[in-house]
């Protein structure tokens, strides 16, 4: 085996996905790379792990993640040992746009035929349940109920709304997807910060489910106060995104999603030439106090002392650096099912249920809480199992737990399966900090120092992450991937 | 020809290397040519000449007169000395190798011709097998297998769905009306912007209706009918297609309560849509089917009516100013 070189021009600390795509597209350049990561495993925050993994996170958990409470129901704990290996779960689940510079970065290092994705087969809106508008009549009401957002002409045309309710739908979608900037379409004039959801109710005489439906599932907003502008341009990046790779906007990696790609590009850089050191915790990092002076590292159970011109860390890993806001991030849950949402016959491996807020009263929250789930199709899971992913950003200054947030929402979704009396197999709540509603955006690598970069901008939701992963904001030419 | 493909300026040297190679190539093809043709003159029907048309046609499948003179090898010397089992087998590698050739010219004549012409060859066999066991219906299958394939591809590909048609009518045991009425169905789903789609649907009902249907039955048919297509036209009342559906349940407007029910429902997608031409042009279409039907005692209703076709084919003067003149001729 080669020796290492003791310089680098770069160190990489951290194998997530962002951090992995720039590995790869540093290997095809004249810059001498390491990467490093403490992690056994390539993804660091973004990596596939075993039910196994997952069980012995709460006794080591990795310093992203707070809040942590695992509970198995006890007759499933056997089999979700046994069927440990069958399962790639993600702490961070992440949904591909079908146009998105990630699946431009997959495509143009080739990679793309080295994984394969299964597309979001659904879009539904939770309903909660609503009393009877007559007073004559017993106190009768609907029941909470998922329904399906239709987002495409075809879509629109197959699904049960009524006749009015469709041409409106309709209009909406082609108006926001004509191929004019949104700034200059006249009726969103002087309205661009209005809250979207009051811009489709009375720009496009939306009803109140309509420009839900619209507002928290197609363009994926978190609060009612969300504006119109932004929330546009995602619906236009939704519907422009239907149909690339079939009657869906999303794709969903397998095994795991961004672990599995984190470790493509990661293999990519290392058959380029690009040593990797997993495994080893850092014992000691040196930033550079001057100018032309060096980062050093130091790893338990290696004696070289590495040095590197840059360095580039992740948000965890980053040490003598200015944090963000500690404790922003998101508060997640991942149970794993017997059944999910059945509707209209159908069965549904691979699809999301939004929440919108106030959805479950005084019981929930006030901002959106996504449901994703997925099962054998996008290999997350064994056959009959399947995969569910909450998620709700989550404020520093909030003050109930991950557990307490979530639970009734599990709980609401469970009661819409087709087996609304089954007990998750397992339930972890936790808090993954970082990443968060920094919409302002500092994308990309920030430069601290001279020599010293943070990834930032992490992004908020199941769609950003993956955008931002590959996005190239602010950095000089050497970071491009060809 | 390549679009998007620069030309390049060749060396002299590069440029005479590769037009010597494409002289001897172009003499080789000349002398098959000839030799082919000479021998075809003569009748000469052998497994050699056979070869060579192989050889000739792969290098060239427009040339027509060897397909004919292919088929007449076929004719006269292959098959006279094959049994059943062999003239099948031959073919199927018949077909194999139009396969090959449509792969690489999809839209020549001559290799869909030759490939119709197989299939009509393929003898009744094996003997004693039933129909599913048939040599016929496992040709016609995959015939259609591979026209499904291509309709996946392209839905909207008329030259298909004809040979789609062709196939059906070739093999009708292959598909029951119900199946290609739900076939259809799934089309339409994907995309109604398909008129292909929905003319089917309209022969697979012209087909099971005269063998002599009741009119209930075919009104309650053509009520289903209704529906699916209204949802059609209130997703999208550009959509030209939905319309002429809908034109083809109203037939000649005999069934005089259905089109004063349609007509009724188009008036309310026009509120809302009061700019729509295809409504517009419907509603003038089916009004004038309902005054050409106007008893003697519904004198006021005719009067009506020709006032309100002639108030919307003014609009649609100014909506579809290119088409003005046939409008004007419409004005009752």
């Amino acid at each position: 085996m080669d020796t290492l070189p003791a310089s680098f021009d770069v160190l990489l600390l951290g194998t997530s996905l962002p951090q992995a795509i720039l590995a790869a597209a540093l290997s095809t350049s004249n810059l001498t790379v390491l990467h490093v990561d403490p992690s056994p495993l390539y993804g660091s925050h973004d990596s596939s792990l075993t039910l196994s993994d997952l069980l012995s996170l709460p006794s080591h958990p990795p310093p992203y993640l707070t809040q942590l409470s695992l509970s198995t129901s006890p007759t499933a704990l056997p089999e979700l040992k046994q069927t440990s290996r069958e399962y790639a779960l993600s702490l961070r689940p992440m949904l591909i746009r079908s146009f998105s510079p990630l699946i431009d970065a997959l495509v143009g290092s080739r990679l793309s035929k080295q994984c394969a994705f299964q597309l979001l087969q659904g879009l539904f809106l939770y309903s909660p349940a609503s009393p009877s508008p007559t007073s004559t009549s017993p106190a009768q009401s609907t029941a909470p109920r998922a329904t399906k957002v239709p987002a495409s002409k075809e879509a629109v045309f197959t699904s049960p709304l009524p006749l009015l309710q469709k041409r409106k739908l309709m209009r909406f979608l082609l108006w926001a997807a004509s191929p004019q900037p949104l700034e200059e379409l006249p009726e969103l004039q002087g309205r661009e910060e209005q809250p979207l959801l009051q811009f489709l109710q009375e720009v496009f005489a939306m009803d109140q489910e309509g420009a839900q439906a619209l507002t928290f599932v197609v363009a994926q907003r978190v609060r009612t106060s969300d504006p119109a502008l932004p929330g546009l341009r995602a619906i236009r990046q939704h519907l422009l995104g239907s149909g690339r790779y079939g009657p869906s906007a999303y794709l969903l990696g397998h095994y795991g999603g961004a672990g599995e790609l984190a470790q493509l590009f990661c293999r990519m850089a290392a058959v380029r030439g690009t040593p990797y050191i997993l495994q080893h915790p850092i014992e000691r990092l040196d930033l550079p106090g001057a100018e032309g002076e060096e980062v050093r590292i130091k790893l338990e159970g290696i004696d070289e002392v590495f040095r590197a011109k840059k360095v580039v860390m992740e948000p965890s890993l980053a040490r003598g650096v200015q944090q963000p806001e500690a404790g922003t991030g998101t508060v997640q849950c991942l149970a794993i099912l017997e059944e999910t949402l059945v509707d209209e016959d159908e069965n549904f491996d691979t699809a999301l249920l939004v929440f919108p807020p106030g959805a479950l009263g005084e019981q929930g929250l006030d901002r959106t809480v996504t449901c994703l789930w997925t099962g054998e199709g996008s290999k997350s899971t064994p056959n009959g199992r399947y995969a569910v992913y909450l998620s709700t950003p989550c404020d520093a200054g909030e003050e109930k737990e991950a557990k307490k947030l979530l639970e009734p929402y599990l709980q609401a979704f469970v009661r819409l399966t087709g087996k609304p009396e089954q007990e998750p197999l397992l339930a972890f709540y936790y808090k993954f900090l970082g990443g968060g509603s920094q919409a302002s955006g500092e994308v990309g690598v920030e430069r601290e120092r001279e020599g010293v970069y943070v990834l930032r901008g992490l992004g908020e939701g199941l769609v950003d992450g993956a955008d931002r992963a590959a996005e190239r904001r602010g950095c000089g030419p050497e970071w491009k991937i060809r | 020809m390549s679009h998007g493909v620069k030309r390049t300026r060749e060396a002299a040297d590069v440029l005479a290397a590769r037009r010597e190679k494409e002289r001897s190539k172009l003499q080789a093809y000349l002398e098959l040519t000839d030799d082919v043709v000479a021998r075809k003159r003569a009748a000469v029907f052998t497994q050699e000449c056979f070869d060579l048309t192989t050889k000739l046609l792969g290098l060239n499948p427009e040339l027509s007169s060897v397909w004919n003179y292919r088929r007449l090898i076929l004719l006269n010397a292959l098959f006279p000395n094959l049994s059943p089992e062999g003239t099948f087998s031959l073919l199927q590698s018949e077909l194999n190798f139009t396969t090959g050739a449509l792969k690489q010219y999809p839209k020549t004549y001559w290799i869909w011709n030759h490939r119709r012409w197989c299939l009509a060859k393929v003898p009744p066999g094996p003997e004693g097998a039933p129909v599913e066991k048939s040599w016929k219906r496992q040709v016609w299958a995959r015939e259609l297998f591979i026209v499904e394939r291509m309709l996946d591809a392209d839905a909207r590909n008329f030259h298909a769905w004809n040979y789609r048609r062709y196939v059906l009518a070739s093999d009708p045991g292959l598909r029951s009306p119900e199946d290609e009425l739900a076939y259809t169905k799934k089309k339409i789903e994907a995309s109604f912007s398909n008129f292909s789609a929905w003319h089917q649907r309209s022969k697979v009902y012209s087909a099971l209706w005269e063998e002599g249907v009741s009119e209930d039955e075919v009104r309650q048919v053509k009520d289903a009918e209704f529906e699916l297509v209204q949802q059609a036209l209130y997703t999208d009342p550009g959509d030209q297609s939905a319309w002429l559906y809908h034109r083809w349940l109203i037939g000649n407007g005999d069934d005089t309560a259905v089109l004063k029910r349609e007509i009724a429902n188009i008036e309310e997608l026009l509120a809302i849509e009061p700019d729509s031409k295809w409504c517009l042009e419907s509603l003038v279409h089916y009004k004038r089917l309902l005054a050409a039907r106007s008893q003697p005692d519904e004198a006021a209703q005719l009067s009506d009516l020709k006032k309100e076709c002639n108030t919307m084919l003014s609009k649609l003067q100014t909506i579809d100013p290119k088409r003005k003149a046939r409008y004007q001729e419409l004005v009752l």
